[in-house]
C-alpha cells in the first residue's frame, strides 16, 4: 500500500514538473511571427530605421522555400548598417534546421556585403543571436547582443 | 425589314414631284442667279482650303521626320571625338522646364525632336511601364529599389561597396539570385547576362570609388560600360549621377568627400556618357535641397544613405527624364 502510494506521488510530481517546464519556455508553437518582430523592434535599439520586407523583397533575401509557413523581416532601411531583425515560422513537417539554415545563409551574405565595407558591423555578424523555439527560429543583429538576446528569448 | 406598298411609293413620288414644281414656280429669277453665283463661290473657296491644308501636311511631315539617335556602339578612339552632340527624342516636353536649374540641356523649338548636350532633359512622365524590360546595375544606394518595391517590374543587379574598379572583376553577385545552379558568386557582367534581353540599363557607380584619382574612376567605368555595350548592343543605357551627401558629411565621416567632389567626378561621368552614345541622368538635382547637399533628415544615419522619401523622388526623376522606347528600334 506504501509503495502504491510513493509511486502515484512520484508519478503526480513527475507530471507536475513536465507541465512546469513547458509552461517554463513558453508556447512557442503559438508564436505570430509579426507580433514576435514588432515586440523585439520596440525594445531593442537599432540605429538604421528598419523597414519590413514584404514578399516579393523578403523570399528574394532570405530565399525562402515552402519550409517557411510564416514570416517577418526588417532590413536596414539604408542599407548602411547590418541591423535586422527576422522570424521565421516553420511549415508543419518542416524542421527548424531548415530555418535556421536559411537564417545563417543570410548571416554569412550580410557577413560578406560588409567585411570590407563597413567593417565595424561584422561585430554583429560575429555573434548574431539566433533563437530557437517550437517552430519558430528568430534572428536578431543589433549593436546591443545582450538587449537583442533577451527581446528575442522572451518571444518564445 | 418594312413592306411598302408600290401604289404608296408611286403616290408619294408624286406628291413629291409637285412639291419640287411648287418650289421652283416659286423662286424669282433674280433670286435664283444670286444662289448660283454664292455656290459657285462658296466652292471655289473650299477646294482653296483643301489644298491649302494638304500642302501645310506635307510640309509638316517632312519637317518632323524622326532622325535616328546617335550609335550606341563603341567608336574607335581615334575616331570619338571628345563630346559627341546626342540627338535624341524624349517624351513629350512640358510647358515649363526646370532645365536651367538642373543643368539640363536646353529645348529646341521642333515639336518632338530633342537636341541636348548635357543631361536627359525632362519630359511627360512615363508609366511604371517603362521599366518593364530595364535593369538596374549599382551599389548599395541601388540594393534599395527591391526594398522599396520601385521597380518591381525590373531586373536589379547591385551590391554593397561595389566601386568603378572592382565591378570589373570582382565576383560578388551570388549565382543563385540571378538564377544560375551551383553555389558561389559571379561578376556583375555574368549576372547582367542572365537579363539579356534588355532595352534599358540603368547604372548608378561612383559612391565608392570617389577616392579614386580621376583616371582611374573613369577607366574602370568606362571598361564597365564597354562590357555592358557586348551583353544589352541595342538597349538604351542611363549613366545616373552618383547622388549627393549630407553638408556634414565631411566632417563627420569623411574628410575627403564632399559635393563639390561629387559634382566634379559628375562631369567626368557626363562626358563619359556622350562619349558612348549613353544618356547622363542628374539624379542628383532631384535630391540636393537649395545648398545643394542632401538634407540631413534625408540621411540622418551616415549622411550618404537616404530614406524611402528620397528613393521615391530618385524614380520621380527617372520616370520625368525618359527616352522615348521607339528611338532606339
Amino acid at each position: 500500500m506504501t509503495v502504491k502510494k510513493l509511486l502515484a506521488a512520484a508519478l503526480a510530481g513527475m507530471i507536475l514538473l513536465a507541465g512546469c517546464s513547458s509552461r517554463s519556455g513558453g508556447d512557442a508553437s503559438n508564436v505570430d511571427p509579426t507580433a514576435a518582430a514588432d515586440a523585439i523592434l520596440s525594445e531593442v535599439t537599432f540605429r538604421d530605421s528598419l523597414v519590413k520586407a514584404e514578399d516579393g523583397a523578403a523570399e528574394s533575401y532570405y530565399r525562402l522555400d515552402d519550409t517557411i509557413a510564416d514570416y517577418a523581416i526588417h532590413i536596414s532601411g539604408s542599407g548602411a548598417t547590418a541591423e535586422e531583425v527576422a522570424v521565421l515560422k516553420v511549415a508543419e513537417g518542416a524542421s527548424t534546421d531548415d530555418a535556421k539554415a536559411i537564417i545563417e545563409k543570410r548571416v554569412e551574405d550580410l557577413k560578406f556585403k560588409f567585411e570590407d565595407y563597413v567593417p565595424e558591423e561584422m561585430v554583429k555578424l560575429g555573434d548574431p543571436v539566433i533563437v530557437t523555439g517550437g517552430d519558430v527560429v528568430i534572428l536578431v543583429l543589433a549593436d546591443d547582443t545582450a538587449a537583442a538576446k533577451k527581446a528575442a528569448e522572451a518571444q518564445l | 425589314m418594312y413592306n411598302i406598298p408600290i401604289f404608296k411609293i408611286k403616290r408619294l413620288g408624286e406628291q413629291m414631284r409637285v412639291i419640287r414644281q411648287r418650289g421652283h414656280n416659286r423662286i424669282p429669277l433674280p433670286l435664283k442667279i444670286i444662289l448660283s453665283v454664292t455656290l459657285i463661290v462658296g466652292m471655289s473657296f473650299s477646294l482653296a482650303w483643301v489644298w491649302h491644308t494638304t500642302q501645310q501636311s506635307v510640309a509638316a511631315e517632312n519637317i518632323q521626320e524622326p532622325q535616328p539617335a546617335d550609335s550606341p556602339s563603341v567608336p574607335p578612339e581615334d575616331e570619338a571625338p571628345a563630346v559627341s552632340q546626342v540627338t535624341v527624342q524624349t517624351a513629350d516636353l512640358p510647358e515649363e522646364s526646370d532645365a536651367e536649374q538642373s543643368g539640363e540641356a536646353e529645348q529646341p523649338e521642333d515639336a518632338g525632336q530633342t537636341v541636348f548636350d548635357g543631361a536627359v532633359p525632362k519630359s511627360d512622365p512615363v508609366g511604371q511601364s517603362y521599366f518593364d524590360d530595364a535593369i538596374f546595375i549599382g551599389d548599395s544606394i541601388s540594393t534599395g529599389i527591391p526594398l522599396y518595391h520601385l521597380a518591381d517590374n525590373a531586373a536589379v543587379v547591385a551590391m554593397t561597396g561595389i566601386n568603378t574598379d572592382n565591378i570589373n572583376y570582382k565576383e560578388v553577385i551570388d549565382r543563385i539570385s540571378v538564377g544560375l545552379e551551383g553555389e558561389g558568386r559571379v561578376t556583375f557582367i555574368e549576372a547582367a547576362k542572365q537579363y539579356v534581353p534588355r532595352s534599358k540599363v540603368y547604372i548608378m557607380l561612383g559612391g565608392n570609388g570617389i577616392g579614386f584619382d580621376k583616371e582611374t574612376f573613369i577607366d574602370g567605368y568606362e571598361t564597365f560600360l564597354g562590357s555592358v555595350r557586348e551583353v544589352f548592343p541595342d538597349a538604351i543605357i542611363y549613366l545616373q549621377s552618383m547622388t549627393p551627401v549630407t553638408a556634414d558629411y565631411v566632417n563627420e565621416f569623411d574628410p575627403e568627400l564632399n559635393n563639390a567632389k561629387i559634382d566634379d567626378y559628375n562631369l567626368e561621368i557626363m562626358a563619359l556618357a556622350k562619349r558612348f552614345g549613353a544618356y547622363y541622368l542628374d539624379v542628383a538635382s532631384a535630391l540636393k535641397d537649395e545648398t545643394g547637399a542632401l538634407p540631413k533628415e534625408a540621411s540622418p544615419l551616415d549622411g550618404m544613405h537616404f530614406s524611402p522619401e528620397y528613393y521615391n523622388k530618385w524614380f520621380d526623376y527617372l520616370k520625368t527624364h525618359a527616352i522615348k522606347d521607339e528611338v532606339k528600334k
